[in-house]
């Protein structure tokens, strides 16, 4: 395939018409042949790979959210990064069409075509996208350094923003902000195939604004167009707010992931230690309570037997006093905000009466409304897996739930026990598994929320916000990122040490049943990934099982 | 241009419009172009009253015919209708072709001719089926034919796929043969009667609809989310002049729009604009916007359900509701939306919609079972399934699986795998799942085939997991809590209805997993009131209702599967059954599997779960996967069996259940015992035949062979034995059961019987009273026999039926 040599960066389209040319004049005239041209894709998507990842081109395609909505010229190539919220219906659309006997192409735009030609209908996929949500400052600005638009200004302006505390986030439904910032890719050929709700990915493709659709046309416009155009979940979403994107090829990233790391890390045991110390501060200067949480940090479901989701491991820290007059934990915040910079993705949800009253978190499709027909209503628990959420239980105070309460909870409970939110499509829900790690703060034991570990806090100290500097930081980002991600295995001779010490456990202590094996196993495994070691040893195992005896003892003091 | 619309709906075709048998109009105008589209701007005639413009090409309500002569292709003519017919009458050269393709109109419709005079289903039918169910259609003035696709493709394939790749022009021939058949039968005949073609051989699945389904014949299944309001669509339209009052004919809506005439027709007027439209001589159709959802197996996984417009009309505007579970049979189309008004750019994009022609209303229940549902061979059992071929494949998988020797064994593991060990109350699920079957004796008597399972058991034993689980697989189910349910709840009951005021009546969660499983946790936490409804349930299938006006009796054929911690939250083993669970016995007797899932001390035991939990958290998960069938393929199996299997008793097995039941009975009835102990009854040998029905479903056998039967006993045993030993003696005792109280107890109690009256006898004189607390204290000093204050009162009790003495308040006088 021969490149052609136009400029990709600034006129993606005319390459991808010069390809179509080069492809349909090799297709001779026989219409059957070009019928097929609608299943290849002339080798585009090999030219742009080429140029992209391999000419690190890249890194010169402005980002559509770094960028004034208007100063992107219709046409031109740019990327988007963000979380796929809601996929629509299939599109068609005219792919090609016969102008003075020659076929020209369609794809990649929106603009409209001549009447009496004609013409071949072929479809795309649309997927809604939005930024990625709880998604942290300092994570942001990594992806966006990359970049070589945002002139000193906003740069400055975003540094600045990295202090800005924890964004505490109440758990409000689809808020019309979020829809300024989302995107509206088209895929094609079938690029779509691996993708699924609430993955993160990175399209790069043309961005595309409509002449403004004449939908205003009532003079003309049949009953049946009409309703059928009131269906249509696009045209409710203008392109002057939500762009168009052509997507030409994408990535589908992980919510782990740290893009660019600087190779592995020295030492890892005094990374942990120095973590494990910041943590500590945070907490009050409770060192057990770090270690758990360093434990919950590095969590993630691995595998899947139903209905049990192998290896969370959600942490409660009870002992918490609520905030003066309303506001969050003094824990809370502290922990929420140390997670943030930690975290590329967290959010702090205070779980207060009225929030959880008001609206829904869990996603839903709401066919009465008119304005979002069709569309997900998005909700709170509509996250990328691996984002973290820490709810702040002090926040509730006595009081009623309605049904929405109920209803809420419950979501939450099931996130919490099998790691599924219930998507309600109100002739039938739903399970979609995610794996978001939760962290309860409460006074006493949260009953309403049951966590895999509880840890009373015992805090020597008071809460402190994390300082660290920016190398640390860096650090253990990179750490806890590539723990997470660590494979981890089990020696046989291990596993009967495993079972011999379970059986015996038992033996002393009837009440240790399987929801204590659970606990023990996961954190074992995520002790043994917290040293950056790849199969258990009987050292871990060990101190697995001391720290839950510290942790046991603790819980005796507590209610004794 | 032309207004999509319904391809049944042709003008050209007679008696289309109910009171113009023949309206002549132009059949083929455009015939020259099928996919060129022709300009929208209709600028033909003076005033063209935009009533529906649509999109321009593809909604082209006319088939585009092309005639040929000699050779030589040449545009059919404006024609009426009965062209078609006479063409070849009036130049046998000629053929008329459908556009683009070498599809004779005339072989076509001669085939149709044959198909509808010559199928029939069986070569034994006297009279052709579609001829029959025409005549019913005549009979009944009704306006549409159904047509099975099937019947089409077994008879003339080359048909059946011209109806699929040219609906547009194929259906419209139907409609006309079917009209010629008509006035055949009866002359006078002049409605127009549309063929409606279904179940065709291939179900698309919605997402998978594509570019090259447009103008194709498509079936799509799923569910209704949206209808809109009834459009009104104009068919014909009247005018009259405003000078003299003069009307001509009405004049039929030519593809969307109305030509209105421009000048009065009477001579004698000729008005130039004065015509003006009637609105309440028009003719109008019903037409109606309906969006179909996937349904939810159909959509991957971590994706959202598509949708798609169906445009209804006529007859089946309303014809589902939202909610309903359909499968549609229609053209699938796309219109072309134009940027602006009076413009000649396309927007790039197709709306696309499918014209219905065919509704058929899936059951909304995924499984349906014995009882006085005939099953269609064409039902099918998953409505994921696509295509009789796929389905027959599935089918195939299934009766492999049922053919691998294990398979018991694979099913057994494959239930809840995440729960270790416990396989033989696994074993018991499974049975319930599978059922046996109901039977229905002529004099009317019922035996259900339904198996109720009672786990009752220690605290955090995953009792709760088990009944989750199989409340996933079960075709059908409802799952409660005891503690949440009320008597009403679970049955049925009587509600006004807030907007007609009417007293509607409500089904409960019993109601509700009818033919299903209603799995019941906390069983013991529930009220007693709301657990007295479950009687009549559990053994009649059904439930009474008499209230408010109401008197009803709803099916219920539901299995029972509860679960309840003992009485004393840990299970105390030296208490019986009766007395951990404290249940009514009338109520306990009704299950036919009682499992204890006791947390015994045992090293044995905690070593497998050990090694379990071990395995579950380290080793590859896909090992274990392939051992243990997925979760919708112990479904499908399930709901396979019961649909299709029916098996019964062969002799052999039915010998070994007597010899069984026979040798049960008999074990209470050892040496030196004195033949009191009942270990089984006749609901215990119901409870076996179920069970090794169930069994034999499992094998999908036809026949309930023996091993199915000694695995019943096993199984019943298992279950007999962890819950109606009485621990005194440690004998199966199915009195415990029945009347809460073991025969070795009874014993005991006759004894203490005996020697307080004996006592009584030595002390009380006729006449002279005791207080019962000095009379305990003296028979505790003098009688050798351990007695509670309970005892003693019991038999006082007793003693007091006889007339032996009288009991008044403490004192226990001598009668």
């Amino acid at each position: 395939m021969v490149a052609p040599a136009v400029d990709l960066l600034r006129n993606p389209l005319g390459a991808v018409r010069g390809l179509f040319s080069i492809a349909a004049m090799a297709a001779s005239p026989a219409p059957a042949a070009t019928l097929e041209l609608s299943g290849g894709d002339w080798g585009v998507k090999g030219v742009f790979d080429k140029f992209l990842y391999e000419e690190g081109a890249i890194a010169q395609v402005p980002h559509i959210g770094d960028l004034a909505r208007d100063s992107i010229p219709s046409g031109s190539l740019v990327r988007f990064r963000g979380m796929i919220q809601d996929m629509f219906d299939v599109e068609y659309y005219v792919g090609a069409y016969k102008d003075c006997n020659t076929w020209q192409t369609n794809k990649y735009t929106d603009s409209p075509v001549p009447q009496d030609t004609e013409q071949q209908i072929w479809d795309r996929r649309l997927l809604y996208c939005v930024p990625i949500p709880g998604e942290n400052q300092w994570m942001k600005n990594r992806w966006h350094s990359n970049a070589v638009q945002p002139d000193a200004t906003s740069q400055s302006l975003k540094r600045k923003r990295e202090d800005v505390p924890a964004t505490v986030e109440s758990m409000d439904c689809d808020s019309p902000t979020k829809e300024q910032n989302s995107c509206l890719v088209k895929i094609y050929d079938g690029n779509d195939a691996d993708l699924k709700l609430n993955d993160i990915a990175e399209f790069v493709g043309i961005v595309w604004k409509e002449s403004e659709l004449v939908s205003s046309s009532a003079s003309d416009s049949s009953a049946l167009a009409e309703s059928l155009m009131e269906d249509d979940t696009s045209l409710q979403l203008p392109s002057s707010t939500v762009p168009r994107l052509h997507c030409i090829t994408m990535r589908k990233l992980s919510a782990y992931s740290i893009p660019s790391q600087p190779g592995a890390l020295a030492d890892i045991c005094s990374v942990r230690e120095s973590l494990l110390c910041k943590l500590q501060s945070v907490l009050g200067e409770d060192r057990l309570a770090a270690e758990y949480l360093l434990l919950h940090l590095l969590s993630k479901v691995y595998s899947r037997v139903e209905p049990l989701a192998v290896g969370k491991f959600s942490l409660n820290f009870s002992g918490c006093q609520a905030g003066a007059d309303g506001s969050a934990s003094l824990v809370a915040s502290a922990v929420g905000h140390a997670i943030s910079v930690l975290l590329p993705c967290s959010q702090v949800v205070p779980l207060s009466l009225q929030d959880l009253n008001s609206c829904l978190i869990a996603p839903r499709k709401d066919y009465a409304t008119n304005r979002f027909t069709y569309r997900l209503v998005t909700g709170g628990l509509q996250l990328a897996s691996g984002t973290h959420l820490t709810l702040d239980e002090t926040a509730l105070n006595t009081g009623r739930l309605n049904e929405t309460g109920v209803k809420n909870l419950q979501s939450l409970k099931s996130v919490m026990e099998s790691q599924k939110v219930d998507y309600d499509f109100q002739y039938y829900q739903m399970e979609m598994p995610t794996d978001l790690p939760v962290l309860v703060v409460s006074c006493g034991k949260s009953r309403i929320l049951p966590a895999d570990a509880l840890v009373p806090l015992r805090c020597s100290a008071e809460a402190a916000r994390i300082h660290a500097e920016a190398s640390d930081l860096s650090k253990w980002r990179i750490y806890l990122s590539s723990a997470r991600e660590a494979d981890h295995v089990i020696e046989p001779s291990m596993q009967k040490i495993l079972e011999e010490d379970l059986v015996a456990a038992r033996q002393k202590d009837r009440t240790v049943g399987s929801e204590t094996f659970h606990r023990w196993l996961t954190m074992a495994r995520l002790l043994s990934l917290s040293y950056g070691e790849r199969s258990l040893t009987r050292e871990r195992w060990e101190m697995t099982k001391e720290l839950e005896m510290r942790c046991a003892a603790r819980l005796r003091e507590t209610t004794a | 241009m032309a207004e999509p619309s319904s391809p049944l709906v042709f003008p050209e075709s007679p008696g289309l419009s109910d009171r113009v048998p023949a309206t002549p109009v132009s059949a083929a105008r455009n015939g020259s172009a099928r996919r060129p589209r022709q300009s929208p701007s209709a600028g033909s005639s003076g005033h063209s009253t935009p009533i529906l413009p649509g999109t321009p090409g593809f909604g082209n309500r006319t088939p585009n015919y092309f005639k040929f002569t000699g050779g030589r292709a040449r545009e059919a003519e404006p024609q009426a209708e009965g062209v078609f017919a006479q063409a070849p009458v009036e130049d046998p050269g000629s053929k008329t072709y459908v556009w683009g393709t070498n599809i004779s109109i005339d072989d076509t419709r001669e085939a149709m001719h044959l198909f509808f005079e010559r199928f029939r289903e069986s070569p034994e039918a006297v009279e052709a089926k579609y001829i029959q169910l025409l005549d019913q259609v005549i009979e009944l003035e009704g306006r549409s034919l159904n047509i099975d696709a099937q019947n089409i493709f077994t008879y003339n394939e080359e048909l059946y796929s011209q109806v699929v790749r040219y609906p547009l022009e194929v259906i419209p021939l139907f409609d006309m043969v079917v009209g010629d058949i008509a006035r055949e039968r009866r002359p006078d005949w002049n409605n127009h009667i549309q063929a409606r073609i279904f179940n065709l051989k291939l179900s698309t699945n919605l997402r998978d609809l594509n570019p090259s389904d447009i103008e194709k014949l498509v079936s799509v299944k799923g569910m209704i989310i949206r209808c809109s309001s009834v459009i009104p669509e104009i068919k014909e339209a009247f005018f009259q002049c405003l000078m003299c009052g003069h009307f001509p004919e009405v004049t039929p809506v030519d593809r969307g729009r109305v030509n209105e005439p421009s000048k009065c027709a009477n001579p004698a007027c000729s008005a130039v604009n004065s015509m003006t439209m009637i609105h309440n001589r028009c003719t109008f159709t019903d037409k109606q916007i309906v969006r179909l959802q996937e349904t939810p197996d159909a959509i991957p996984e971590g994706e959202t359900p598509h949708t798609v417009s169906l445009l209804m009309h006529d007859k089946l505007v309303d014809a589902a509701k939202p909610g309903d579970r359909v499968e549609v049979t229609g053209v699938f189309r796309a219109m072309a939306v134009r940027v602006g008004p009076n413009q000649r750019t396309l927007k790039s994009l197709y709306k696309t919609y499918i014209d219905c022609l065919h509704v058929k209303k899936a059951d909304k229940s995924r499984m349906q079972m014995h009882g006085g549902v005939e099953f269609d061979n064409n039902e099918i059992f998953l409505e994921t399934d696509t295509s009789p071929a796929v389905y027959e494949a599935k089918i195939n998988k299934l009766k492999e699986l049922s053919k691998l020797p294990d398979i018991y064994q694979k099913l057994t593991r494959s239930l809840a795998p995440s729960i270790w060990e416990l396989e033989d109350i696994k074993k018991g699920l499974l049975c319930q799942l599978f059922g046996g079957s109901t039977k229905k004796l002529s004099s009317g008597a019922s035996f259900r085939g339904d198996i109720n399972v009672l786990l009752v058991g220690d605290p955090g034993t995953s009792k709760s997991q088990l009944l989750q689980y199989v409340h996933k697989i079960a075709p059908r189910g409802i799952y409660t809590s005891g503690r949440g349910s009320s008597a009403v709840g679970l049955t049925a009951y009587v509600t006004k209805d807030p907007e007609t005021r009417e007293t509607v009546l409500e089904s409960g969660a019993l109601v509700l997993s009818d033919q299903g499983i209603c799995c019941i946790d906390e069983f013991d936490k529930m009220s007693e009131n709301a657990r007295s409804m479950l009687h009549e349930v559990m053994e009649q299938q059904t439930v009474s209702v008499a209230k408010a006006g109401i008197i009803a009796t709803l099916n219920a054929r539901t299995s029972v599967l509860a679960c309840a911690n003992p009485s004393g939250s840990r299970y105390n083993a030296r208490l019986s059954v009766i007395d951990n669970i404290q249940l009514p016995p009338t109520l306990l007797s009704r299950f036919d599997l009682i499992y204890l899932v006791l947390d015994k001390p045992d090293e044995q035991t905690d070593r497998r779960l050990a090694r379990h939990l071990v395995a579950l958290h380290y080793e590859d998960p896909e090992v274990e996967l392939l051992e243990a069938l997925d979760l919708p393929t112990i479904a499908a199996y399930i709901t396979y069996a019961r649909q299709r299997i029916h098996p019964k008793l062969s002799n052999e097995a039915a010998e070994r259940l007597i010899e069984g039941y026979v040798n049960m009975r008999r074990r209470g009835n050892f040496p030196g015992s004195r033949k009191k102990v009942i270990t089984a009854t006749p609901r215990q040998l119901e409870s076996l035949i179920r069970i090794s029905e169930a069994l034999a479903r499992m094998r999908f056998s036809e026949t309930v062979d023996e091993c199915d039967t000694v695995e019943a006993l096993r199984l019943l045993d298992v279950a007999l034995q962890q819950s109606a030993t009485d621990h005194s003696t440690g004998i199966i005792d199915m009195d415990l059961i029945t009347t809460g109280v073991s025969a070795s107890e009874r014993t005991r109690r006759e004894n203490v019987v005996s020697s307080v009256k004996v006592f009584i006898m030595d002390r009380i004189q006729a006449g002279s009273s005791l207080r019962i607390t000095e009379l305990f204290e003296d028979i505790r000093a003098n009688v050798n026999q351990e007695m509670s204050l309970q005892d003693l009162k019991t038999a006082l009790n007793t003693l007091m039926t006889e007339g032996f003495v009288s009991v008044l308040g403490d004192n226990v006088a001598r009668s």
